[in-house]
């Protein structure tokens, strides 16, 4: 099988990336935008291993494990964060969460 | 290279870290073991902690520079100066702390170990040699702080701002993590060292995705810093969460961010910085200008503070900005980013003990301005107090905040940025306003403020002013200190 080149590596990871970006930009449920951010790691993920691969190097990999490690323990707090947010206010709208404000 | 240090003896150099994750770790399972916590034994084993990892990075200090775990971590100077600031910056929090959660009915052991992780990763972010360190160092200090803005469940203030913190946190992590993937694609390392011989050698081969990195980064370390325009989460979550929290993320968090950023613009980028500088200064600029005049319009003194901590990230932007364009060795200047920050750092800590009195008897914090009418006459000790830290921050003489300043914009012009030296200025100007207003209302207002007695929080606030004092009139040796840890990292 033909190995596959850097670039179409990045673009993939460019449009996960954005569309990452998009919908924490435009999303109002707390838990879709919680899954934009994670879209977005993963595309930094697809990134690494791109590159990694690239140079021959190894240490690409391995910062794709570290970093899906660092997004699991994120997930477990975010997710707790939302469920606390969903005890208190019964909802995960972002647009209701204007207590504050100067 | 040569070869590389056993683990055991990066162990030892990094001992400040692991003493904090150990006690972490500790006083987790302890909280899981004792309920209810006992507060003292927790607070008192948090203190010491703390206090012992400073004595440690002490007696580290003065050696020369060395690199731990394969050149993950730099322990040298400016490591240990910033490390030396974050750790005060957590011990004068959990000063204020213990009778603050216990007013807003907080009683949970899970604080003091969170602080602790917090502080760690704050610690590897000031000594971290490398990317990945940084943005795992970042990630540890993050996480540890989403949890302790929603530390009061019942809050929906404080979980609110846990979950803008977490979110913008989480986004602002990722950009910066691109950045990361785009520097390492140019460079084919995430080492800063490396980093900045591939770019002495002409840059790679992708000068394109090398820029694109370095804008990424930028961006992340905007949000990170809150500069303009990445600031707009700081005014809610600095409201919302508690006091103490609040404290520790308007001094220890900044205190890291801005280290972990001096380090990649100055040890990193230092070669490309012209590519740099330009968005630097804007940024820089915007900040100061943003961040001083919304802070005018504000009538809660948390959010006072968190736009002051904005215009603050300016300032020390304008530091970074300055000592990568170079020439503010030669005006004696260089070491203005690290003896801001300290001041930065104690106005900020000894603000926020007072504003940690300011809880109702319900257990509710209220910080609004109008609730320091009165306090000149009713609570001598308090105004007095908070009026040196205000005084400090507005940059006035004879406090350790104009000496700061001083050096601050001498530094700016000494490396050619006038222009970037009088937009500061205006800021500053506008900044005055908003330092001197709570003044007025302590002196100049009848009033009956209702502050709750605490006698740590007042240690807080005397030490800080003292030495916001004393390190007016006397600079002299921490400037020293300061100018050796910058020169470290330039090299």
């Amino acid at each position: 099988m033909e190995a596959v080149g850097l670039v179409p590596v990045l673009a993939i990871s460019a449009i996960l990336f954005t569309l990452g970006v998009i919908g924490v930009l435009a999303r109002k449920n707390a838990l879709i935008v919680f899954m934009s951010v994670e879209l977005m790691l993963n595309a930094v993920n697809l990134a690494f291993v791109g590159f990694s691969r690239q140079h021959a190097a190894l240490d690409g990999h391995v910062f794709a494990i570290l970093v899906m490690a660092v997004a699991a323990a994120e997930a477990a707090v975010g997710l707790a964060l939302v469920i606390l947010l969903f005890r208190n206010r019964v909802t995960v709208k972002l647009d209701d969460l204007d207590r504050m404000r100067g | 290279m040569g070869s590389a240090p056993p683990v055991l003896d990066s162990v030892i150099l990094a001992a400040p870290l692991m003493l904090l994750a150990l006690m972490g770790v500790v006083l987790m399972v302890a909280a899981a073991v004792f309920r209810p916590m006992p507060r003292l034994p927790f607070w008192g084993a948090s203190c010491l902690t703390v206090a012992t990892t400073l004595v440690l990075v002490a007696l580290g200090s003065g050696k020369p520079a060395t690199e731990a775990f394969s050149g993950m971590l730099r322990i040298d100077a400016y490591g240990n100066f910033f490390a030396a600031v974050v750790l005060v910056s957590g011990l004068f929090s959990l000063l204020i702390s213990d009778s603050y959660m216990e007013r807003i009915g907080v009683r949970v052991g899970e604080f003091y170990s969170l602080v602790l992780f917090a502080l760690c990763g704050m610690l590897g972010m000031v000594y971290s040699n490398d990317l990945m360190m940084t943005f795992i160092s970042l990630e540890v200090m993050s996480i540890a702080v989403y949890v302790l803005c929603a530390i009061k469940r019942s809050d929906d203030r404080a979980v609110e701002s846990g979950f803008k913190y977490f979110i913008l946190g989480a986004f602002s992590s990722a950009i910066l993590l691109y950045g990361v993937a785009f520097v390492y694609g140019a460079t084919g390392s995430t080492a800063l060292p490396a980093i900045a011989h591939t770019l002495r050698e002409g840059g790679g081969e992708a000068a394109g995705i090398l820029a694109l990195g370095g804008a990424l980064l930028l961006v992340g370390f905007g949000f990170k810093v809150a500069s303009v325009p990445f600031h707009m989460w700081a005014p809610d979550v600095y409201q919302g969460a508690p006091t103490a929290v609040t404290a520790l993320m308007a001094s220890g968090v900044k205190a890291a961010s801005i280290a972990a950023f001096g380090r990649v613009v100055i040890g990193a980028m230092g070669d490309d910085a012209s590519n740099w500088n330009g968005a630097l200064w804007w940024m820089a600029a915007a900040t100061m200008l943003v961040g001083n005049l919304a802070a005018l319009a504000q009538n809660d003194l948390k959010r006072i503070f968190a736009y002051s901590g904005i215009a603050h990230a300016g300032y020390l932007m304008m530091a970074l900005s300055s000592v990568a364009a170079g020439g503010a060795a030669e005006n004696g200047a260089i070491g203005s980013l690290a003896f801001y920050m300290l001041a930065y750092v104690l106005m900020n800590a000894g603000a926020f003990a007072v504003l940690a009195l300011m809880t109702t008897s319900e257990g509710d914090d209220a910080t609004d301005i109008d609730r320091l009418a009165g306090l000149g006459r009713s609570h001598p000790f308090l105004a007095a107090g908070l009026s040196v830290c205000l005084i400090s921050l507005a940059g006035l003489p004879p406090t350790m905040g104009f000496i700061g300043k001083f050096y601050l914009f001498s530094a700016a012009i000494g490396a050619g940025e006038v222009g970037l030296a009088f937009v500061g200025a205006i800021g500053a100007a506008a900044g005055v306003y908003y330092y001197l207003r709570p003044m007025v209302y302590m002196y100049m207002r009848e009033g009956s403020p209702d502050m709750a007695v605490d006698g740590r929080a007042r240690l807080a606030l005397g030490l800080t002013s003292a030495l916001l004092l004393i390190f007016g009139l006397m600079p002299s040796a921490i400037l020293q200190w300061a100018n050796a840890s910058m020169a470290s990292v330039l090299g």
